[in-house]
């Protein structure tokens, strides 16, 4: 009976932040996909460790106006997708610049 | 520039350490793609690498707990008391493993029953788990492969890192680690953990504590100093562990207390100014004190071990590359063993080994490489052993690698704590419980990985292990006293091997969920006087294990679930007749029954915060009469060390990480 308590009380306590982890999800990428009012731009940093990809990560993720992020540590390069109503450029430069990193951008080539 | 990461890599072991930058680069290909477990297409021998974010995805209170996700090792309870934990690799038990923190050996001898409960998971960077004979350099008592500590550095720009978690059966730990740049040369880190298991339960009924209460303070500090030309590692290291289990209200009880200390050094220098020629030193030292009793026997023992290795390396070009050095391990000795039958006080022993190695490596390219290595093992008393290895990588194009790998593996046997657990049995006890065989065995295996696209692989490899001689515990013999003995011998040249298949599949079907599903069979045997070759006992035939991970855009909340299934494994003789509540045969087969066990946690990570619950054992399972013969703990069938599945049912914690940038 003790065993059967604590499978359900697993499960609530796994299913309530999940439900609500899907339905903010789900609602960002609602309201992402409605504004679609996005610029993604690419920078080429000085990274050169593991330890350089988790501080950037942890630092840009929460900047305002980050919609999506993808670092590569091989190409040295930090893609950010920003919401230009809430951030610009300078604001991101500066963020990577604040890591102890230089930025210098990199021109995203037309797509065919 | 150069000269400086050739000096790094020659002090990390070169072989080990420039397949592991290549690592790096690979498994960071973006941050959306840095899975938790992955095999490594750089290295030359098989190596799964289990990340920071591996590290994560359990409780992952210390390193017995990391390997839930991971199929080629299985982590079990030496005993149902003292909370030990036992490792198994390729079938057998760790210690036919060897054990490196960033490259040194560590956790040998007395350290190896509760070595594993002594890493915190938030003290790691990675873990690398190298299957099969692996490079000479670090010596030859590896047989079955290797696992590779790679702890949190010095340089981490991480002034304050704080990991503290807590379950509901009390367990709770906490971590505290400072990473601080004391000049633009000096570097250090702390780190700090204290662990306790505050409150025992028994929930089958058995009258013994499911696991002990303890408490365990560890601190340690690394430190880093490099200029152009010299770099320098050293560091110390500080355990204290008490643990009380047995009886809740009886008096059958146990109590263990360790201690440690560790310091280590490491310098090397660059010879040349690109790097290609270097000369490093190594040195640790270890003392390590256990005093324990177990109902009515008791363990005491003391160990000094000292370690040091000398390398020099020279790149004569992309293509040859040859290392060479000695490297050497000391152990003194004391203890004292008093259970049914044996009565040892003060036995003091002393063993010095003398290793020197070459090892030299050919590569073309990224498309083949050969590493030979060859040393000769200086046992002492005339006794020296030529240990040659060899490792083959071919990578014909870009989506397969194909690997062989072999050699030889010597060390010598620790009869006590190689077989901790029968310190939680009644049993009479015979043989020579202070004698150190030189255990010698032959490892060979091979791997190939396919991978479809970048994040989508299939491995499948195959190892045998053989022994040519092994210190064994016979726990099935009829004695005097029928099935209440526990005899060691020798193999003297019968039989004993394990049989190793292993596939792993890994994929990433859509953006950020990425899956995994790994199987290995398990044929292991070993010769038993009078009854010949026999399936070892309580190794299971077969693990599943299926991961699943789910990030959300920026990762902000993660999902991860592990579930894995475990084969059956025969029981002990002993075990054949054991009953049930209602009368039944426990193992009417005569093997343990197949169970499952699931695992789940989300993380919610804020801006320099993150918050994580999960449960393990969710389905509850657990091994029906761990003890044999609790009913009487003080008889002679008394028997806890028979422990195959989990102890403790469904456990749920909750943790938080705090993480401060420089």
């Amino acid at each position: 009976m003790k065993k059967t308590l604590y499978i359900i009380l697993a499960i609530m306590l796994l299913a309530v932040p999940a439900a609500f982890a899907i339905k903010s999800h789900a609602e960002s990428s609602a309201q992402a996909s409605k504004s679609k009012n996005t610029v993604t731009v690419v920078y080429k940093v000085n990274m050169h460790c593991e330890n350089c990809v988790e501080k950037l990560t942890d630092k840009l993720s929460f900047l305002k106006g980050m919609e999506d992020l993808k670092i590569t540590l091989g190409q040295q390069t930090v893609v950010m997708t920003y919401d230009p109503a809430k951030t610009n450029e300078a604001n991101l430069v500066k963020a990577i610049e604040k890591c102890g990193y230089t930025a210098e951008k990199v021109d995203l080539q037309p797509q065919k | 520039m150069k000269a400086l990461t050739a000096l790094f890599l020659i002090l990390a072991a070169p072989i080990a350490a420039v397949a592991q930058q290549i690592d790096t680069l690979e498994a960071a290909v973006t941050t959306a793609h840095v899975q938790g477990n992955y095999l490594s297409k750089g290295k030359d021998i098989r190596t799964e690498v289990i990340s920071a974010e591996g590290l994560m995805k359990m409780a992952c209170c210390n390193l017995a707990e990391s390997f839930e996700n991971s199929a080629s090792v299985t982590v079990g309870f030496s005993d149902a008391i003292t909370g030990a934990r036992q490792i198994r690799l390729l079938g057998l038990s760790g210690v036919y493993m060897q054990m490196l923190d960033e490259n040194r050996p560590v956790m040998r001898g007395l350290s190896s029953p509760f070595g594993m409960t002594y890493i915190p998971g938030p003290w790691l960077e990675s873990i690398q788990i190298a299957k099969g004979s692996p490079s000479v350099i670090n010596g030859a008592e590896s047989m079955t492969g290797q696992i590779n500590l790679e702890h949190k550095k010095p340089t981490d720009e991480k002034p304050l890192f704080v990991n503290g978690s807590f379950m509901n059966d009390t367990k709770a730990d906490l971590n505290i680690l400072s990473s601080l740049e004391l000049s633009d040369k000096l570097y250090t880190i702390l780190m700090g953990h204290v662990d306790g298991n505050f409150k025992t339960f028994d929930m089958n009924g058995d009258g013994f504590a499911d696991d002990p209460k303890l408490l365990q303070y560890n601190f340690a500090n690394r430190w880093l100093y490099y200029t152009e030309e010299w770099q320098s590692h050293w560091g110390v290291r500080a355990i204290r562990d008490t643990r009380g289990g047995g009886q809740i209200d009886g008096p059958w009880k146990s109590n263990v207390v360790n201690s440690s200390l560790d310091a280590y050094f490491k310098l090397g220098r660059s010879l040349r100014e690109d790097g290609s020629a270097s000369v490093a030193i190594v040195a640790d030292y270890n003392i390590q004190k256990m005093e324990s009793n177990y109902g009515n026997n008791i363990y005491n023992a003391l160990q000094h071990n000292a370690f040091a290795n000398l390398i020099y390396r020279n790149r004569f070009n992309d293509s040859h590359d040859l290392t060479v050095g000695v490297n050497a391990m000391a152990d003194w000795w004391q203890e004292d063993l008093v259970a049914r039958n044996v009565n040892l006080s003060g036995i003091k022993k002393r063993y010095l080994q003398v290793s020197p190695y070459a090892e030299y490596t050919f590569k073309v390219e990224e498309t083949f490489s050969v590493i030979t290595g060859l040393t000769g093992v200086f046992l002492g008393g005339g006794d020296i052993r030529p240990v040659p290895r060899l490792t083959v990588k071919y990578q014909p194009f870009e989506a397969l690698v194909l690997r062989a790998n072999g050699g030889r593996g010597v060390r010598r046997a620790n009869p006590v704590v190689d077989n901790f657990g029968v310190l939680s049995t009644g049993k009479d006890l015979y043989g020579d419980w202070t004698e150190r065989l030189v255990e010698d065995s032959w490892t060979f295996g091979g791997n190939a990985t396919v991978y479809f696209t970048e994040n989508t692989y299939l491995s499948l490899d195959f190892f045998r292990t053989q022994f040519s001689d092994q210190l064994l515990a016979d726990r099935e013999g009829a004695g005097p006293n029928g099935y209440g003995t526990i005899r060691l011998y020798h193999l003297d040249g019968n039989e004993s091997y394990s049989n190793n298949f292993q596939a792993d599949f890994s994929t990433e079907p859509v953006e950020r969920l990425t899956l995994s599903l790994t199987a290995r069979y398990t044929d292991a045997r070993a010769w038993q006087p009078e009854r010949g070759v026999r399936e070892t006992a309580l190794t299971s035939r077969f693990k599943g294990v299926f991961n699943a991970q789910y990030k959300t855009r920026l990762s902000k909340w993660v999902f991860d679930f592990t579930a894995s299934l475990m084969g059956s494994a025969r029981v002990y003789d002993f075990m054949l007749d054991l009953k049930d509540d209602k009368g039944a045969l426990l193992y009417p087969q005569g093997r343990t029954p197949v169970y499952p066990m699931l695992y789940a946690q989300i993380t919610r990570r804020f801006n320099g915060f993150d918050l994580y619950i999960g449960g393990e054992n969710l389905s509850g399972y657990t091994q029906k009469m761990p003890i044999v013969g609790a009913e009487q703990p003080f008889g002679q069938f008394f028997d806890a060390a028979s422990v195959w599945g989990p102890i403790m049912g469904a456990k749920i914690y909750a943790g938080f990480r705090i993480t401060i940038w420089k």
